[in-house]
């Protein structure tokens, strides 16, 4: 029983929705990775940034879709290749609540100086006198001209930023007023002495930003981030400002920003509007959750419990990854060892009533529409809300369509009986 | 998720990062609720880190911190809002900050309210699919059931849980000492009887409070006092207990009658009596009948106790006694007490009850005490109902005495309650029966139990009285009352919620206010409405505004316009130290940065009024580790910051325009507020200087500006507009 409960204690972890398999695989994205979980998609990126040296990406998607895990397996991919990579977590350095492009490109230049560095790429003295320069106004010190004492001190003016909007507005004014030059040249500056290694920057978490400062950050502000530098880049960016109407003036200053959005897995065909189950699709799945449940027991999750929560889930990662963990529950206290359909089923009723207590009255003709039609045509803050929160998955395979997680489907099925 | 299932979840991820929800019916339950789970945790068992209320300003960031400094195996948080819009903001938080989660100490339970829940669905829906499981809780008390149930039987490797050690208090009343001459035969005898009693008792029963509800002197002189004093450092030294925990209020008699003859006798009407405890110099001419009793007090228990000359958030105390909270609010009811026909005639102030509750839910005490010398029953009819809502809201125990009869009792209403301890005279003449009682508080099994003593003869002659509660032989003749639950709610919601009905019955149409007045008690049916219908209705809505549901939807509406006020006050300051050059154009900043906030918070609704700026400014007393001091000069309010001692060049001068009364000097406030800023910068007064200028809403929306500009002298000061 002891060891039981050991194997269930270590399935909970890597079912976890905060349970990152790139961190427990070093750099990379981790070895429960499933590198086909977004192949297409994937390619795709790779062959953008081998094309241009100077492509300008953005990636959106649903929570729990997989951007992180994609970005670091694509970022392990060019490091291999010899390519320079700056990979930034800005959340680890900014405050992504309030985020202006003065951090994110101070962030970007901190982690590019510490990259070059651990590659043991010389860095021009010029560059590094700049960036030190740049430094002086704020930091009133002058700084020794290496690489990591520059990028540290760039760390620590971002981190007291983080913790407080006066000492944020106060960089922000001196950037303004031009005491500090823009942090966009500095960051032009440093790439620019670094173009031999055909540097990739990788923007990650700039998706938390909220949808009014995604707004202006990204739609409001002719010189959004990153637009102007040289190299290429990588930017996660909020879904919300995919749907708004403006966003194909976005596709016009960065490339590809409309093929950006990342699909869920894609669980269903639709065919002359039947759906058909797609086996590639579960196929996919099942192998994403063997490869987090094999090195634990392989036989712990009966398969037909593993199909049930793949379809109950719909297709997205973090919506499996929550039924499954709930069902660990729920066998444990029903005193069994191995995870049945049961559970699973228990699992999808328990959600099911988290949904009911969320629903509003509102979204039911969206609902509606979704499951009859497989669209969701409009762009009120309502079908967003629906789309965010997981009420509906949406698949993109050239052509956008939309499908409700079971527990939906369920509670819609229930009011509509309701209704008659 | 059910409740079993979390339970066993949290035991599975015990140590690791992970975040569960639990959802409580309503607010007043989460806290309960949040108790009971860590108790309940703790009996699974697992060392359960109970974090406590999460404040507005704390998100996951925090929780992190909370999570990293302990060694828990899980840990336990609640939030309650104060407002909608507060929540809203807390959303915001809490999803900008949801990346952070993933370094969580350990297991985390997050426990709100049902309408938070609504709230995190539509406002952070990231953090919402970030939360792994939900579970919905069954009401506190259920879940306090399970935990007596399993904490007793579940565990057998650790000792047995020991059962809730009690807070003892003595409660003694209406002593009416005279000095020789004039006192009778008996009082020494039967005074020294119940202090040889105390003392021998000591030791069985070691007390941690005393509570005396007034009628200490018989006329309210200095000889009396004499004699109180003396009989009341006696009682310290037998029972141990140390004078911050000796509580005591004054009673009709001690009251100098002399100096009352010449005051007024009781306010006319509830208006006079709402100035009366609002504002402390209307106090001052009433006070002057404690006078005695002040001196003595205050000479024995220290100078800044409140002894029930303080009103309102004043009046509350909080004693810890090993570990426990306890909150002693100290009333007087004695400020109109005059002669023999007082009934009727007394006022305690309902805004005085009002407040001192908010203190006590404000200092989160779960056990709160109220000492008073009369009964309810005889203050004014017109505060009557109002004063006893209030009391069965806030408070858990009302001590009183007055009336030299025992009766006891426990009140339980849609509000709450509370049990009413009414002791008997400790010294009334003999033909009276002289009694006091013992008590134990338990507060968390939310119980009062009540031992009664009484004078007899002989050479023990204070002796458990049985006739007190003839039926508990089985009990000893004790009595355990049990306290009702209710749900406290903190000052800011009170006030917020308070000033909304406010608004909303002054608006209301006759036919409803008729209606509401009706339903409220204020006038019968059919009776034609007085003249003063509308404060009367304004005044028992308030009181009960947290229980009656008639008009609780529209007022929801005012409360959020009124937020723009609250909103300044939530935001957590930074502090900046006078000692910093920069500290005058710092403090500008987070000015305009939190009138910027309130303003795009509010969405259009928000209006930049001079009371808001006042609301403003006084949130920023805590940005300055300096006192201010305040000042007015003509339509300016004038504030110097600085620590006495300090030189000049430490100290700034701030004006505030309000122009509310004079709109005609709003013109050039300008170059008037500058010229004024020159008079006191050329003294000794401040060596820095600012100016901040409200502009009337609609003029300008350029949202704040900061400005270096020269007053007449050529003095470089900052200008702020709003």
């Amino acid at each position: 029983m002891g060891d039981t409960r050991a194997k269930f204690r270590e399935l909970t972890r890597v079912f976890d929705t905060l349970y990152r398999p790139h961190a427990d695989g070093g750099g990379g994205p981790g070895s429960s990775y499933v590198p086909e979980a977004h192949e297409g998609f994937r390619a795709q990126l790779e062959v953008l940034l081998d094309m241009g040296d100077s492509a300008k990406l953005l990636v959106a998607g649903q929570p729990g879709c997989g951007k992180t895990t994609l970005l670091l397996s694509v970022a392990q991919k060019l490091k291999r290749e010899g390519r320079l990579v700056a990979f930034v977590n800005l959340e680890e350095h900014t405050s992504v609540r309030d985020l202006g492009p003065v951090e994110m490109h101070l962030a970007a230049a901190a982690e590019l100086l510490l990259e070059a560095k651990a590659m043991g790429v010389q860095i021009p003295p010029a560059t590094l006198a700049t960036s030190a320069a740049w430094l002086r106004p704020t930091l009133g010190e002058s700084l020794e001209t290496e690489p990591e004492v520059i990028a540290r001190a760039l760390r620590r003016l971002l981190a007291s930023g983080r913790e407080s909007t006066t000492l944020r507005d106060e960089l922000r004014r001196i950037v303004k007023e031009g005491a500090s030059a823009d942090p966009a040249e500095l960051l032009t500056t440093i790439l620019e002495s670094l173009l031999d290694l055909r540097p990739v920057v990788i923007l990650d978490g700039l998706d938390k930003l909220s949808p009014e400062t995604a707004r202006v950050t990204f739609l409001d502000d002719k010189k959004g981030p990153m637009i102007g530098a040289p190299g290429a880049a990588i930017l996660t960016v909020p879904l919300t400002i995919v749907y708004e109407a403006e966003f194909s003036r976005l596709a016009e200053r960065y490339l590809n920003a409309d093929a950006a959005v990342l699909p869920a897995v894609r669980l269903w065909n639709l065919e002359s509007r039947k759906l058909v189950r797609s086996e590639p699709g579960m196929d996919l799945l099942r192998k994403i959750v063997n490869a987090r449940i094999d090195p634990i027991d392989p036989r712990i999750l009966m398969p037909d419990a593993v199909d049930r929560a793949i379809e109950g889930s719909g297709g997205n990662l973090r919506e499996m990854a929550r039924l499954i963990q709930a069902s660990l529950v729920k066998t444990l206290l029903r005193k069994g060892d191995v995870v049945e359909r049961q559970d699973i089923e228990a699992a999808l009723a328990d959600r099911r009533e988290t949904f009911r207590r969320g629903y509003d009255a509102r979204f039911y003709p969206i609902l509606k529409k979704v499951d009859e039609e497989h669209v969701l045509d409009d762009t009120s803050n309502l079908s967003k809300t629906l789309l965010y929160a997981l009420w509906v998955t949406e698949y993109r395979n050239g052509n956008a369509w939309y499908i409700l997680p079971e527990p939906v489907a369920q509670l819609l099925q229930h009011i509509e009986r309701r209704k008659q | 998720m059910n409740l079993d299932e979390l339970l066993l979840f949290m035991d599975l991820r015990r140590g690791q990062a992970t975040i569960l929800a639990a959802v409580a019916e309503d607010e007043g339950e989460v806290d309960a609720a949040r108790m009971a789970l860590a108790a309940l945790l703790r009996a699974v068992p697992m060392a359960v880190g109970d974090l406590g209320l999460s404040d507005a300003a704390s998100g996951p960031r925090r929780w992190v911190q909370l999570t990293g400094a302990a060694a828990d195996d899980a840990y336990v948080i609640g939030h309650i809002p104060v407002s909608p819009v507060a929540a809203r903001s807390w959303a915001a938080l809490v999803n900008g900050e949801r990346e952070v989660l993933r370094d969580l100490g350990g297991p985390l339970v997050l426990v709100f309210s049902r309408a938070t829940e609504q709230i995190l669905r539509r406002q952070a829906i990231d953090f919402t699919t970030w939360i792994n499981q939900i579970c919905v809780l069954p009401r506190a008390s259920e879940i306090a059931a399970l935990v007596r149930q399993r904490g007793a039987g579940a565990v057998q490797d650790e000792p047995p849980t020991l059962p809730e050690d009690p807070i003892r208090f003595l409660h003694v009343s209406d002593l009416h000492l005279r000095p020789i001459g004039v006192k009778r035969y008996d009082q020494d005898k039967v005074l020294r009887g119940l202090l040889d009693f105390l003392e021998r008792d000591r030791a069985r029963f070691p007390l941690d409070l005393l509570f005396v509800t007034g009628d200490l002197a018989f006329k309210g002189d200095a000889k009396e006092y004499a004699l109180v004093v003396d009989l009341l450092r006696t009682l310290m030294r037998v029972t141990s207990v140390p004078a911050e925990r000796l509580f005591v209020v004054p009673g009709n008699h001690d009251v100098d009658r002399e100096v009352g003859r010449w005051l007024l006798r009781t306010p006319a009407k509830g208006e006079d009596a709402d100035a009366f405890f609002t504002d402390g110099r209307h106090r001052a001419f009433h006070a002057q009948k404690h006078a005695e009793y002040t001196k003595a007090m205050r000479a024995l228990l220290g100078e800044a106790r409140p002894l029930g000359l303080e009103v309102g958030e004043d009046a509350v105390e909080l004693v810890e006694v090993r570990g426990a909270k306890i909150a002693v609010a100290s009333f007087n009811s004695a400020w109109f007490a005059q002669g023999e026909d007082d009934h009727g005639k007394l006022w305690l102030g309902e805004a005085n009850v009002d407040e001192a509750g908010q203190r006590v839910a404000d200092l989160e005490a779960p056990f709160a005490v109220a000492l008073m010398h009369h009964p309810t029953h005889d203050l004014h009819e017109e505060e009557r109902n109002n004063v006893e809502s209030y009391l069965e809201r806030s408070f858990d125990l009302v001590v009183r005495g007055h009336l030299h009869r025992e009766r006891s009792r426990s009140i339980a209403t849609q509000r709450g309650g509370y049990v009413e301890v009414a002791g008997p005279a400790a010294y009334q003449g003999s033909q009276w029966p002289n009694g006091c009682f013992l008590g134990e508080i338990r507060p968390m099994a939310r119980s009062v139990k009540l031992r009664p003593y009484a004078y007899a003869s002989g050479p023990d002659p204070w002796v458990l009285d049985t006739k007190v509660f003839p039926d508990d032989e089985a009990e000893g003749h004790c009595r355990t009352f049990v306290v009702p639950e209710k749900r406290r709610l903190k000052g800011a919601v009170v006030r917020q919620r308070g000033a909304a009905s406010d608004e909303r019955v002054r608006a209301a149409p006759l036919p409803e206010l008729r209606k509401l007045a009706e339903s409220l008690g204020v006038v019968e049916p059919r009776e034609e409405l007085p003249k003063d219908v509308v404060e009367r209705t304004t005044k028992a809505a308030r009181a009960n505004v947290n229980t009656a549901g008639l008009w609780a939807e529209s007022t929801k509406a005012a409360e959020q316009r009124r937020f723009g006020a609250v909103m300044v006050g939530l935001m957590k300051a930074t502090p900046i130290s006078l000692h910093d050059p920069e500290f005058l154009r710092k403090y500008f900043l987070q000015l305009s940065h939190r009138f910027y906030m309130a303003k795009s918070a509010a969405k259009g609704q928000f209006e930049w009024t001079p009371e808001r700026a006042k609301a403003a400014a006084k949130a920023l007393v805590d940005i300055f580790q300096a006192p201010r001091i305040k000042k007015s000069h003509q339509s300016w309010r004038v504030e110097v910051w600085g620590v006495d001692g300090e030189p000049d060049s430490h100290r700034a001068i701030v004006l505030y325009g309000d122009f509310n009364a004079h709109p005609e000097l709003e013109r050039d406030a300008q170059h008037v507020g500058l010229q004024i800023l020159d008079e006191y910068l050329g003294g000794p007064v401040a060596a820095s200087g600012g100016l901040v200028l409200f502009e009337r809403p609609g003029t300008t929306d350029l949202g704040p500006r900061l400005e270096q500009v020269k007053t007449p002298a050529g003095r470089d000061v900052l200008l702020l507009r709003l």
